[in-house]
């Protein structure tokens, strides 16, 4: 079984009078352990897949199943359970929370599932310390740099051991050195933990490591190529 | 929900000028409350101790049966025997709650210098009695001295105490002697010799030019009867009143005594006027602060959304479910709601200190004296305030929460 799975996808917006389609008819089938792309010009979807695919919206036709289970089916409580225990976002703005401290971010996920906080406490501290930031872990989100942020961002995403990491653009607001180092720490996680990557990325770098490139145009996949030896 | 309230407090400092404007209003208004609260406690406090301690009418008090209905009519049908009495003070004093009681006698007739007279509404008590339920007062009346000249005595009988209006609507003053004159039980004429050497505060206006107060045995010499119009009882604890009196009820029916208890609070009806008018400003400065409260915590709550809707995106998305965001809210409300709550009882602390240091006075109601302005601190009003501005910041909080808890978790992680 599939870890996700789309079946004739379409997302609609409206956009005061007008309806907006930012994903059309889109198939597509993840297994777990994949390293995935999906690339594009601006407006193609990506971002609109992401949020599907990480159950933060539904699709306006056509099913999203995540292990089997179509989202729509969920009710809001049951999705919140489910992105808590199942889904990590990493966002191109990091979107940590400013007043707390990069530890306190790192927990929060285990936090909202009820883990004991000194449970909590030592897997934050170990995941930072794995990505290389434990010496910052007491620092808030504006002492850290963007590379900083992301890590934390990636930590706090990896966190809860979830099936399934979506990464919107998470290489657009870090210079080359930071993205290169990021880029490679995913590909290390998606390893070492097993853990499924989905991008949304037009970042060449990115692009050159995933196994599996979804090139997306007008709401529609256009191409999905697997390349071998990547990350 | 350690991580709700620590996300709160910091977020109250993060708005350090936003926070500050609420925690103020919940502080003011907690101060206002309590303040206010503090001085009706020293009020009603004042005219319970005033009636039940400077006035010597104790907590309870036993007539026979209908003497309230018709005694005034046909008092000598209605005046507890020296037998009953006795038996009254038995049943009494066999409840360890009871700390006195005490026989008193009701009076009325003239008084007169010699040249003019004019009615007098009088009471015979026991002056050591009295003066024993006097010193049993607690806050400001046990610094008041309710009369002039010197106390009553239990062996100088003629000696009595006249209100200074009735003396000097008859040019008596202390050391003065006067006749007084009043019918018998049984109707026939009677006077006696007294020689004034108190002067006492009336409880009530009206009664000002009309009080006297004679020993008892004055008071029985003057209706020519041994016995007495109704016991009084102290008690320990004035919070016992009701369960005393439940209990004397039942102890005095098996005694075989047809009587009837009535409270203080029954005798004293002004103080529940007064009371009322109190509570009803206290309402109406609770629905004040209540408002300004209200209006603070929705408009920094509604603020907060505002700003931190990215930040509810991305928790949503880490799995916070609706019901969390209102919870989150909730939480910092409510840790706003206590740092105000903390602030406005160093303020409320601070009313009463610079009260007490700067001493103001003033005449209460039911009182004719000055006595020191006071505020109480009173525990059940703090807690119970505490209480009720936490609860209604929470509950506030829930408005602008129920809208970002609505908030489509997409559109807020776009916000800018």
């Amino acid at each position: 079984m599939p870890l996700v799975k789309l079946q004739k996808v379409t997302r609609r917006y409206r956009l005061g009078q007008t309806s907006v389609t930012a994903v059309e008819d889109v198939d597509i089938e993840i297994d777990r352990g994949e390293f995935v792309a999906l690339w594009g010009p601006s407006g193609s979807g990506k971002s609109t897949l992401c949020n599907l695919v990480g159950c933060i919206d539904l699709p306006s036709s056509g099913s999203v199943e995540v292990n089997g289970r179509n989202v729509a089916d969920l009710s809001d409580d049951a999705l919140s359970e489910h992105r808590n225990l199942s889904v990590g976002f990493v966002f191109q703005q990091f979107n940590l929370v400013p007043v707390l401290t990069a530890l306190e971010n790192v927990m929060l996920p285990l936090n909202l599932r009820g883990v004991a906080a000194r449970e909590a406490r030592a897997h934050a501290i170990d995941l930072l310390a794995e990505l290389g930031i434990a010496d910052f872990m007491a620092h808030r989100p504006d002492k850290l740099s963007g590379g900083q942020r992301q890590r934390v961002a990636i930590a706090r995403a990896l966190v809860g051991k979830p099936a399934l990491v979506i990464a919107d653009e998470p290489t657009a607001n870090l210079d080359s050195g930071n993205a290169l180092r990021i880029v490679s720490l995913m590909g290390q996680l998606n390893k070492s933990h097993g853990t499924t990557f989905i991008f949304a990325t037009h970042d060449q770098r990115l692009l050159d490591r995933v196994s599996r490139r979804i090139l997306l145009a007008d709401g529609r996949v256009v191409e999905d190529t697997t390349q071998a030896g990547a990350r | 929900m350690w991580t709700w309230i620590k996300l709160g407090g910091r977020n109250l400092l993060k708005n350090k000028r936003r926070s500050a404007f609420t925690v103020g209003a919940v502080a003011l208004g907690f101060a206002a409350v309590n303040v206010f609260g503090g001085f009706t406690a020293y009020v009603y406090r004042g005219i319970e101790d005033g009636f039940i301690y400077a006035h010597a009418n104790g907590h309870l008090t036993i007539f026979k049966k209908g003497f309230l209905e018709e005694g005034a009519l046909d008092p000598a049908s209605f005046l507890l025997s020296e037998e009953d009495l006795a038996r009254i003070h038995e049943v009494c004093m066999e409840d360890p709650r009871v700390v006195l009681a005490t026989p008193q006698l009701r009076i009325s007739g003239m008084i007169s210098n010699g040249k003019s007279s004019v009615i007098f509404l009088g009471v015979g008590r026991v002056p050591s009695d009295e003066i024993a339920i006097r010193r049993r007062a607690g806050g400001f009346v046990k610094l008041l001295r309710p009369f002039d000249g010197q106390e009553l005595r239990d062996d100088t009988k003629q000696d009595v105490s006249a209100a200074p209006g009735l003396a000097e609507k008859l040019g008596l003053g202390l050391g003065s002697d006067a006749i007084v004159f009043a019918p018998t039980i049984d109707g026939q004429m009677n006077a006696l010799d007294a020689h004034i050497v108190q002067l006492v505060d009336s409880p009530d206006e009206v009664l000002a030019d009309k009080i006297l107060i004679v020993p008892l045995e004055f008071a029985r010499s003057l209706y020519d009867t041994t016995g007495a119009d109704r016991m009084t009882v102290l008690i320990e604890h004035t919070r016992d009143t009701a369960a005393v009196r439940e209990a004397l009820d039942v102890r005095l029916a098996a005694a075989g005594l047809d009587v009837e208890i009535k409270t203080w609070q029954e005798l004293r009806v002004s103080y529940f006027k007064i009371r009322n008018m109190f509570d009803v400003i206290f309402i109406f400065i609770f629905v004040i602060v209540f408002i300004i409260v209200l209006l603070s915590v929705v408009n920094t709550v509604g603020m907060a959304v505002v700003e931190r809707t990215r930040e509810i995106g991305t928790m949503r998305s880490l799995g916070l479910k609706r019901r969390g965001v209102l919870i989150m809210f909730a939480a910092e409300s409510a840790v706003m709601a206590l740092v105000g709550c903390v602030l406005g009882l160093a303020l409320t602390l601070l009313a009463v200190f610079a009260l007490d240091l700067a001493g103001p006075t003033w005449i209460p109601p039911t009182i004719t004296r000055r006595v020191p302005l006071q505020v109480y601190l009173v525990p059940e009003y703090l807690l119970l305030s505490l209480l009720c501005l936490i609860l209604l910041a929470m509950c506030t909080a829930v408005v602008p929460a129920r809208r970002a808890a609505r908030i489509d978790i997409v559109d807020a992680l776009g916000h800018v």
